[in-house]
């Protein structure tokens, strides 16, 4: 009988989460097909008939807006022989024409035509595309869930919100994305990178430590507004304090923010400092002042994630503003950047080796074992930055869902 | 002229190539822009359109630049223990002055790199450029259009 993939009892993980074939099969059918997954953003959408190809989990899908406003998440795979429905990434279409048989469907995926059609008894209506059971957003944000039964968004995000709000609204306009996207292939696990990014302050001094050498870090530990938090459901959150506030624009333009009352005065000094945090499972953000990216983990295979990340700021921001956080989150949190280069050399080192190990290899989340979470005035269970318990949560919350009696 | 801007990119390669990074950045004008739209796969007029505004793959200064080669210098930049290499192939070059007496260029590129023991990849795509003539040359304004829409960690100077 082997160990279970997430073993509380020592606080170890199985190697095999981050590379074993079979686990990824599964994870798409209890993690991705449970979840509530974030699909896109209201700001992609202008007009009735815009859609984004997307990817929920495995399955590439079409966010559509319709005529009446609503969204729809629909599999871009032809129910007649699987053929891709739609080819741009993104367009205005109200129905999209098959090219293998012209099989026609419109963008709430029901069939709504089928040429030649030479059998009268054919039934239409059962061949309308896959789609998701749900679509609601929060905020800006739009998520997407196959499970019929799963609770509202809202319950799912639970006390993230708070978090959430930090970026999504501390303007009463609400943000907008960046057009134009950064797509990258990185050769690791989807939960690799998404726990660093809920979950991993630590990494900074090792993996950053040539932007640390050059100044490029500014934090303060040790300060009561540096923190981990995780809550229900696997979500979890980096907050940490400057060591000192830069001057300059941005400084200017969190004070007018402040002044338009949208954000608690906690949730307004968090601002001041960085915040990295992951929506269970595979939705993160980073934030500095200046800098904004929200970025999903698609996973792609056990040992290879395609990272889709985009700049986020405030809809009425001035343009300079815009501008600014487009120019930082490229040069830092891009393919090209300074920050995310060593990430992703690292992390495709880190799966290299732990697909070459034997299966018993088991990984260390001992650190913090047995706290509680101390009290601080911040939502979730808090503890101090080299803490492995929100991670150790983060997979303990995965193991309930994928099963461990499933475990293959 | 032609053969001048040539022997200009090839050794602008060849000093990358061999990571004379310093070299390579004194070619660089103090207001250089540089940088890189992302790719879509859109229709080709809707590629085209905003492509100023649209998130750019790089989106350089020359001290942006320098920032970078710095990084490197530190001996713990990851992307380059051990350091990378590079194989730059520079062709169908195109060249014409301008009246404010700067030169168009425009060129393409492969560039293979290689990383440890065998992870391989090839950036392939062209620059639009605009070099003046000093007591040297100097780039002013370098576009980059990669060919890629997804692409791989990239660490590269195009
Ligand atoms: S596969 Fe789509 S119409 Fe046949
Ligand atoms: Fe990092």
């Amino acid at each position: 009988m082997s160990r279970p993939l997430v073993d509380s009892a020592d606080r170890t993980i199985s190697s095999r989460v981050f590379t074993d074939p079979a686990v990824h099969a599964l994870e798409q059918s209890h993690v991705f097909s449970r979840c509530w997954l974030y699909v896109g953003h209201r700001s992609q959408f202008k007009a009735p008939g815009d859609f984004v190809q997307v990817l929920a989990g495995t399955v590439p899908m079409l966010l559509c807006l319709d005529d009446a406003g609503q969204f729809h998440a629909i599999a871009n795979v032809c129910t007649h022989r699987g053929g891709r429905i739609c080819q741009l990434e993104h367009g205005n279409a109200a129905r999209f024409v098959c090219p293998y048989h012209n099989w026609t469907f419109n963008n709430r995926g029901d069939l709504i035509a089928v040429p030649r059609q030479h059998s009268p008894g054919f039934d239409k209506s059962r061949w309308n595309l896959m789609r998701a059971a749900r679509v609601a957003t929060y905020r800006d944000l739009i998520f997407c869930t196959f499970d019929p039964d799963a609770c509202s968004l809202e319950d799912y995000l639970g006390e993230m919100k708070w978090y959430l709000d930090l970026v999504l609204s501390s303007s009463a306009a609400g943000t907008e994305v960046s057009a134009g996207v950064h797509r990258s292939i990185i050769h690791c696990n989807w939960k690799i990178p998404a726990e660093q990014f809920g979950s991993d302050n630590w990494h900074f001094q090792g993996v950053h430590g040539s932007m640390g050498r050059l100044g490029h870090r500014n934090e303060d530990p040790l300060h009561a507004n540096s923190f981990h938090s995780w809550t229900a459901n696997g979500h979890m959150l980096i907050s940490v304090a400057p060591r000192r506030e830069i001057p300059g624009a941005n400084t200017a333009y969190l004070d007018g923010l402040a002044q338009q009352g949208n954000l608690s005065d906690a949730q307004l000094r968090l601002l001041r400092g960085s915040l990295v945090m992951t929506v269970f499972p595979n939705l993160s953000f980073v934030y500095f002042p200046g800098l904004c990216s929200i970025r999903v983990w698609q996973p792609i295979a056990a040992d290879q994630t395609e990272l889709w990340s985009w700049a986020l700021y405030n809809r009425d921001a001035p343009e300079a503003v815009k501008e600014g956080i487009r120019t930082q989150v490229t040069r830092m949190f891009s393919p090209s950047g300074m920050l995310e280069q060593d990430d992703l050399e690292v992390w495709t080192r880190l799966e290299t080796n732990l697909k070459s190990m034997p299966p018993s290899f088991r990984l260390c989340y001992e650190f913090g074992a047995g706290e509680a979470g101390t009290a601080r005035p911040f939502p979730g269970a808090t503890t101090n930055l080299q803490s492995d318990t929100p991670a150790f949560a983060f997979y303990k919350h995965w193991a309930r869902l994928v099963g461990q009696d499933a475990t293959p | 002229m032609k053969d001048e801007i040539e022997r200009l990119l090839y050794h602008e390669a060849d000093l990358l190539d061999s990571g004379r990074f310093h070299d390579w950045l004194a070619l660089m004008a103090p207001e250089l822009r540089y940088w890189a739209p992302v790719r879509a796969a859109v229709s080709r007029k809707d590629e085209q359109h905003g492509e100023a505004t649209r998130l750019p793959l790089f989106d350089e200064t020359k001290v942006s630049l320098g920032l970078r080669v710095s990084r490197l210098e530190t001996g713990i930049a990851w992307i380059d223990v051990p350091p990378t290499r590079t194989r730059r192939f520079i062709s169908n070059i195109m060249a014409d002055r301008d009246d404010d007496g700067s030169v168009r260029v425009k060129s393409n590129f492969v560039v293979f790199r290689s990383r440890g023991r065998g992870e391989e990849w090839f950036a392939v795509g062209c620059r639009e450029d605009r070099w003046f003539q000093g007591p040297g040359w100097l780039l002013k304004e370098r576009k980059i259009l990669l060919d890629q829409s997804t692409v791989e960690n990239l660490p590269l100077f195009l």
